[in-house]
């Protein structure tokens, strides 16, 4: 049996959006913990500030993404939806940041 | 036993085994369980009288009308009488879907040559629901074992003339099974793959023909092969063939040739493109052969006239079909042409499906005698599923009480040799793939559309020189999963098949539904089928059998004995 | 053009083999295929039945994507080399053909399989069932499966834990859950509701990307999904 060895090239070579999707959220995810661990230590950092806001954002909205999916919202929207996760967590970030109140 | 695993071979299956279930059945299969064969490939539907004002009559008129009037009355009235019957068990027992009118009533389509609206369908792909159906059916029965990938070589006889079981070969590893068997069903699906252009499945070799006709029982009609005008031209393809629906021409569309005149107004200025199957079939032939034809070979179907957003919703399939192949059919004319499609001839049975010969059954495209020289359009699923449970309730019950045969080792051991001698033997001669090329070739020049009999006899003898070189031929590679090796097998045949048609359509002098003859274009008075049976010693006999008119008789105004079919 | 063509048959190493054909206008990767087949390698194996794209037989992974060879023009693939594999997820016979048996079994485990229900049972009549009720054009939209396994090859749980049964068989059971003549549908909950079942599929389409015949087996999980928390709220359907 032939599996898709992760390590392989080929085995990335069509990689489709759904998956981007998918991915993007489970890396968010781990990277939270990275940058929760960080802010605690410091709040007042900058950088940290800022991955910690826009990893939250994308891990938030493509998880918002995947609950509208969940409750029935056809699936062959889900690229268009994954795009507009992107494009909101852009915009929200852009705003936030720009309207830091300290 | 059951070789083949079409629409006949499945419903032969399920009803032994639901008829006794302590049988053991073995489904033997060239393919894959359920993918292999033609019913999987039905686009049209299914014929059957579900309510007034149809009627079995009209059903069983229709389709002896239909057949030019040859075909054996006892089986269509078979076929009529047990289609609404097969359909409801299609639908309730295996969980086919059909389409519906919106209040839940079957919807029943006109096709072409049925004077009611008598096709049940689902959408445009019919077959693939029946077969799936069928198939899941199929694996959940534990006394029924498919034996996928594996194909019947031989028909192996118990010494008193019984036929006893099959030598099956195992295509994934290259070895031999004998499987011994009380009753033996040959549901193969015939298959014209003998021809240059074809519609039918690539993996038909007309297997349950040869194997008959080595079994020594006797085959009918086998000069009656159904041409489809509008297959697919994709040169250098395999998907060249590939039918494009009739509704394309019903609905307007208009038939070009290279020179882009409508040629359709020399050979039927009345009704143009809407003219009879075979008569436009054989016009686009007759293009071609004049040097009138399309780049490619063909001619041109035009429907960009009807406007792109009709045809891109009333022929959605069609279009996708063609826009796999970058052509756009909504919008500019098409390369279609004739296509080999199925075989109305086949092994002579009983309404109750059995041969000549005790301990062999035939349903489906593999028997003879339902469609006489023509076949209707939503006739051949019906055909197939109806004798295939006839196939199965006759044959659980005839084993009964009757012993596992005996078979000769030595018969076993002679047919194996046979088959593996090609394996590993020096190249040189004619290359098999060259062979099949020529085969193909003649086939469709000589035995195709347009007959006559100085090409016919020129034609048998090219197939009797091929059938000569084809065991010679060398097939590289080992046992297992060769495909060349398998198609050595398709090649031998193919070829014996072929001869059959070619001899059928020499000795039927005049034309009739689907065999036309260029020397003999009338319809002659007297009604036969030509008959062949084989041998072991005594070569081949042929005669005419004159047709039994047990339930109707042509009408003193003739009926017209072409007429327009759907797939 | 060239061709690598995985190469594998009992007892030898995995390779891609590298091939020259000359690519005519309007050839698919079948006809590539047969062409090798007959003029090149004759001991190239790979399956096919129908050619035109009805029975599934042809399914493989060409440029590292799940397609039907009998329908891909070798003109629609990216430049350069184009690569053949047979599917992920199955067992290999030889070469491009691979056993479909597993996807099979995991319909069978599914009790992916039509019941009559009591009605149906008695089969003097047709069901009547609209063609325009909200049950058949559900059961449409995931009937026309032809069996291919690309889907189960795309499909990245499939590959990740064995036991979840992967898109086809969840398509069909979808399609038996909705369908009124069926009468099996308190079996099949409870066969969906297993721990490796429906909650393993994460709902990254690939599936459904693949699928040659348009349809959403993603759709079809998500479905029963839904019907499975509303009855264990006890609100749904059974």
């Amino acid at each position: 049996m032939l599996t898709r060895r992760m390590g392989s090239a080929e085995a990335w070579r069509d990689t489709k959006v759904g998956m981007w999707a998918w991915l993007l959220q489970r890396v968010a995810a781990v990277g939270l913990v990275a940058v929760i661990a960080a802010h605690l230590k410091n709040p007042f950092a900058r950088p940290v500030q800022a991955a910690l806001l826009a990893l939250v954002l994308f891990h938030g909205l493509l998880g918002v993404r995947a609950i509208l999916l969940d409750f029935g919202l056809p699936v062959r929207w889900h690229r268009l939806l994954f795009l507009l996760a992107l494009l909101v967590g852009v915009v929200a970030f852009a705003a936030f940041w720009r309207w830091r109140w300290y | 036993m059951i070789l083949g695993a079409g629409g006949a071979g499945l419903c032969a299956a399920l009803h032994a085994a639901d008829r006794s279930p302590h049988l053991s059945v073995t489904v033997v299969v060239k393919g894959l369980l359920g993918r292999a064969g033609c019913t999987r490939m039905v686009q049209g539907g299914y014929n059957a009288v579900l309510a007034s004002p149809d009627s079995l009559d009209a059903h069983l008129l229709d389709t002896v009308a239909g057949g030019g009037w040859i075909n054996d009355q006892e089986l269509v009235w078979s076929l009529v009488t047990h289609a609404p019957g097969r359909l409801l068990e299609l639908e309730a027992r295996y969980g086919c879907f059909f389409d519906r009118h919106p209040d839940g009533r079957i919807h029943q389509k006109p096709f072409a040559g049925q004077t009611h609206d008598r096709t049940v369908h689902k959408g445009d792909l019919t077959g693939i629901e029946i077969m799936n159906r069928l198939t899941e059916q199929v694996w959940i029965r534990p006394s029924l074992r498919a034996l996928e990938e594996h194909r019947a070589v031989e028909l192996l006889s118990d010494g008193a003339g019984r036929v006893g079981g099959a030598l099956v070969l195992d295509i994934r590893r290259g070895t031999f099974t004998a499987v011994r068997s009380r009753a033996t069903l040959l549901a193969m699906g015939g298959g014209p793959t003998m021809y240059r252009v074809i519609a039918c499945s690539a993996d038909k070799a007309a297997d349950g023909i040869a194997l008959a006709l080595r079994a020594g029982a006797p085959v009918k009609d086998m000069e009656m092969v159904q041409f489809h005008p509008t297959g697919l031209v994709v040169p250098n393809s395999l998907m060249t063939g590939a039918l494009l629906e009739e509704g394309l021409r019903g609905a307007g569309g208009r038939l070009l040739n290279g020179k882009g005149e409508r040629f359709m107004s020399r050979y039927d200025p009345e009704r143009m493109e809407r003219s009879t199957r075979d008569l436009v079939a054989r016009a686009c032939f007759t293009e071609v052969q004049e040097g009138l034809g399309s780049p490619h070979g063909g001619v041109w179907i035009d429907v960009s006239h009807l406007g792109a957003k009709l045809v891109e919703t009333n022929f959605r399939g069609m279009v996708k079909r063609c826009r796999d192949f970058g052509r756009d059919l909504a919008r500019e004319p098409v390369e279609v042409g004739p296509t080999a499609h199925f075989m109305m001839g086949g092994v002579v049975i009983d309404p109750s499906c059995r041969t000549a010969v005790e301990g062999l059954f035939a349903a489906g495209e593999d028997a003879g005698g339902v469609h006489g020289a023509n076949r209707l359009g939503g006739n051949g699923v019906a055909d197939s599923t109806v004798f295939g449970g006839i196939a199965g309730d006759v044959m659980a019950e005839w084993v009964m009480g009757r012993a596992l045969p005996r078979l000769s080792t030595h018969a076993v051991e002679a047919a194996e040799a046979r088959i593996l001698e090609p394996l590993g033997r020096a190249e040189g001669g004619e290359g098999l793939y060259a062979l099949q090329q020529r085969l193909r070739d003649v086939m469709w020049e000589q035995v195709g559309l347009v007959r006559q009999a100085s090409g016919l006899m020129a034609a048998l003898r090219e197939i009797e020189d091929i059938g000569q070189r084809a065991p010679r031929a060398a097939v590289p590679g080992g046992t297992a999963y060769n495909l060349a090796w398998q198609d050595w097998l398709n090649l031998q045949n193919q070829v014996a098949a072929a001869w059959l048609i070619a001899r059928s359509a020499l000795e039927r002098q005049e034309s009739r539904g689907s065999h036309f003859r260029r020397d003999h274009a009338n319809t002659g008075a007297e009604l036969y089928s030509i008959h062949v049976v084989g041998g072991d010693s005594a070569g081949l006999r042929i005669w005419k059998e004159p047709t039994r008119l047990t339930r109707l008789a042509p009408e003193a105004a003739r009926q017209p004995t072409c007429v327009e079919v759907g797939d | 053009m060239v061709l690598r063509v995985f190469r594998w048959s009992p007892g030898s190493r995995e390779r891609l083999q590298k091939y020259w054909v000359k690519a005519r206008h309007g050839m698919t990767v079948l006809d590539a295929l047969v062409e090798l087949q007959r003029n090149s390698d004759a001991t190239l194996a790979f399956r096919y039945a129908c050619r035109v794209g009805m029975c599934g037989s042809c399914a493989m992974v060409v440029n590292g994507r799940e397609r039907w060879a009998c329908r891909t023009l070798l003109s629609n693939l990216a430049r350069g080399p184009v690569t053949v594999r047979p599917l992920y997820q199955f067992p290999l016979i030889r070469d491009l053909v691979v056993d479909m048996a597993p996807m099979k079994n995991k319909m069978l485990e599914m009790k992916a399989v039509f019941v009559p229900g009591r009605r149906a049972m008695a089969g003097d009549e047709f069901a009547q069932i609209g063609s325009r009720s909200r049950e058949r054009r559900a059961i449409d939209a995931a009937i026309e499966c032809i069996g291919c396994g690309m889907c189960v090859s795309a499909c990245t749980m499939v590959g990740h834990d064995p036991r979840f049964p992967g898109p086809a068989a969840l398509t069909r059971v979808f399609t038996l859950q909705r369908d009124s003549r069926d009468g099996a549908h308190a079996g099949r909950s409870l066969a969906v509701l297993a721990e490796d079942v429906l909650t393993r599929c994460h709902g990254q389409a690939n599936c459904t990307a693949v699928c040659p015949m348009e349809i959403s087996p993603t759709d079809s999980i998500l479905a029963l999904r839904r019907r499975a928390v509303l009855r264990l709220l006890g609100i749904g359907p059974r």
